[in-house]
């Protein structure tokens, strides 16, 4: 679970449009995506508006390990509804999170960015490794473990481009922070991978078309 | 396919969870027990700061954010996802 858990005012005002614009223009790519392609297959519209609600409710709950996490079921999203409609239900999902007051406003289009990675990545290793790996719990389980790790390195390069305003500590203190913070977030992974893995294997079974999986 | 092909998958999931498991509890030592925002404003130097509003707690849950908006906002996602089963089925 990759999220930038600072408040507005943290990244300079110039960083922060950056990082909305560059999430404006992914968006953009996707609705484009969306309007010249269109959808094969509406279905996907229902499932994208479960996964929304079902990642937003998750999203928010504070779970008391590690000192305090949560998960956010990017990886799911990724593997049931793919890169494009997937970066659209992050959009949403962020957006209704900082509304609620969960993360800043200023931090969503960075935010964004952090979590169309881990969308994108679990949906390519999910797909790209079907050959190698037809076991769809494990399948999964890694898929949101690279996606996972992409956000997170995402997230650290994002913080160490922007700078933090007003604190006097150095890049390598930062730098080494953070890379503590990924390695609470990817013990949270574990957690995550599971329930993924658990998730795509139940719909393997019961409706493998959703996956783009043939009947065994 | 082979034992080795069939069970490959989960034996690379087991390995990547051990050390992935190993290293969480290798930062959590280092870190101690922070909440989310307390550890990201030690790892970037940040002084305290009002936060995030705490919300409420369920079950031994807190909710991060505003919990009576987070029910609102789920009562209308779940409206949403209604209205799309509907129209567009699964």
């Amino acid at each position: 679970m990759a999220h930038i858990h600072l408040e507005d005012g943290s990244f300079s005002l110039s960083w922060v449009l950056i990082w909305w614009i560059v999430a404006l223009l992914l968006i953009g790519v996707a609705l484009w995506s969306l309007r010249s392609k269109g959808t094969k297959n509406q279905k996907q519209i229902t499932i994208a508006a479960f996964v929304a609600a079902a990642a937003f409710a998750v999203f928010q709950i504070n779970i008391p390990l590690f000192g305090g996490v949560h998960l956010n079921l990017t990886p799911l999203i990724g593997i049931l509804v793919g890169p494009v409609l997937g970066t659209l239900v992050i959009l949403v999902i962020n957006i209704l999170s900082a509304a609620i007051g969960h993360g800043g406003w200023g931090l969503v289009g960075a935010n964004v960015l952090i979590n169309v990675s881990e969308v994108i990545v679990a949906y390519l290793i999910f797909r790209g490794t079907r050959s190698i790996i037809p076991d769809l719990f494990s399948r999964a389980g890694i898929a949101t473990f690279a996606g996972l790790f992409c956000g997170n390195l995402v997230m650290v390069g994002i913080i160490l481009v922007s700078g933090i305003q007003g604190v006097t500590q150095t890049t390598g203190q930062v730098l080494t922070g953070l890379t503590l913070i990924i390695g609470v977030n990817m013990g949270v992974a574990v957690i995550e991978a599971l329930l993924t893995g658990l998730i795509v294997r139940y719909i393997g079974k019961v409706r493998p078309d959703l996956l783009g999986e043939r009947k065994p | 396919m082979t034992a080795w092909q069939e069970h490959r998958g989960i034996l690379l999931f087991c390995v990547i969870a051990i050390i992935v498991l190993a290293g969480a509890l290798v930062a959590f030592k280092i870190t101690g027990p922070l909440g989310i925002e307390e550890r990201f404003n030690a790892a970037t130097g940040i002084n305290g700061g009002e936060g995030e509003d705490a919300g409420a707690e369920i079950a031994g849950f807190f909710i991060e954010g505003n919990a009576l908006l987070y029910i609102l906002v789920m009562a209308g996602l779940i409206v949403v996802c209604i209205f799309a089963y509907r129209q567009f089925r699964i």
